[in-house]
């Protein structure tokens, strides 16, 4: 029988070398997943909201709610302006949950699982915080690394203290996402091949382990897919009012 | 300070939430005080002390997480 790699899984491969002016923009199996996780999820939300009415069937209510949902949530952690982020937490909620779920189909590779996937996501939301900051408060936004009623002589270290806890947003958010897809769809093909290597009459207890394990993943796929988006918000929320 | 607002969150949320902030905000902090001592030829002074700012600004984040959204907020 083959040697157990719970980690093979995760291998980037070249699947169409491309290559433009000396630049590799090769396809790997990431870029092809989430190509893939943008099309698929293009063409359910088309195909559920495709027939529109003002008392709706099912299809339309279920595209209307997840809609509401995600709304909702914007609104509620974004103050004021919060209507003017819906697009783009939308956006980004069905990317990644749509590429959490591409990975739990038979053969299929979760994009989340890569640590260059979460961090860009990562990355560009911290960035956009840090351009609303010193758009709407100019140099007014280096007073966050100060709080206030500190002692002037606990600055020094405080300072430095509050810049790395702001730099850390980021990295928490990138690491939460990619290690929990990652140990999530490691454990599923630990017990997996667990099934595979019980004698038949213990088999069952593995196999029916995987199932519920599988159940459980689609929950964290959507539970972490939550969390990524309503930290963005938030720090969306901090860099328009930072005091509140 | 980052908190999350609005419904009362699952547990199983905050659970994975602090755990992160604090490997998050140690990794950063170990990783600019290795670069800085490459920099300035230190080594190992800026690591041990970034590593200490590191790990309280994990612990900064953590009593904001734990502390600040227990207070009743009229803002829901």
């Amino acid at each position: 029988m083959q040697t157990m790699q719970p980690l093979h899984a995760f291998t980037v491969h070249t699947q169409l070398p491309l290559d433009l002016f000396g630049v590799d923009i090769s396809l790997t199996n990431t870029a092809i997943a989430l190509l893939l996780t943008s099309i698929c999820s293009t063409v359910i939300l088309i195909l559920l909201l495709q027939r529109q009415s003002i008392l709706p069937g099912r299809a339309q209510l279920l595209g209307e709610m997840y809609f509401e949902f995600i709304r909702n949530m914007t609104l509620k952690n974004i103050h004021e302006h919060g209507e003017h982020y819906v697009p783009i937490m939308f956006t980004l909620f069905t990317l990644i949950v749509g590429s959490n779920l591409m990975g739990l189909l038979p053969g299929s590779f979760a994009p989340t699982t890569q640590i260059v996937v979460t961090g860009t996501l990562a990355v560009a939301v911290f960035l956009y915080t840090v351009y609303l900051r010193v758009r709407l408060h100019g140099w007014g936004f280096f007073h966050a690394f100060a709080p206030h009623g500190i002692p002037f002589y606990l600055m020094p270290l405080m300072v430095p203290v509050e810049i790395l806890s702001f730099l850390a947003r980021p990295v928490s958010l990138a690491v939460r996402l990619f290690a929990n897809m990652t140990a999530g769809h490691t454990v599923l093909g630990v017990i997996a091949f667990f099934g595979l290597l019980a004698p038949w009459y213990v088999q069952w207890v593995p196999l029916s382990l995987s199932v519920a394990l599988l159940g459980v993943e689609i929950f964290i796929a959507a539970i972490q897919a939550y969390i990524f988006c309503v930290l963005s918000c938030v720090y969306i929320d901090d860099a328009i009012h930072p005091h509140s | 300070m980052p908190r999350l607002k609005g419904d009362r969150a699952h547990s199983h949320q905050w659970g994975l939430r602090v755990g992160t902030e604090i490997v998050a905000s140690t990794m950063i902090g170990l990783g600019a005080g290795f670069m800085l001592d490459r920099w300035l030829d230190t080594r190992p002074w800026f690591l041990l002390l970034f590593f200490a700012f590191g790990v309280a600004a994990g612990f900064i984040n953590l009593y904001h997480v734990m502390v600040l959204d227990q207070k009743p907020r009229d803002d829901d």
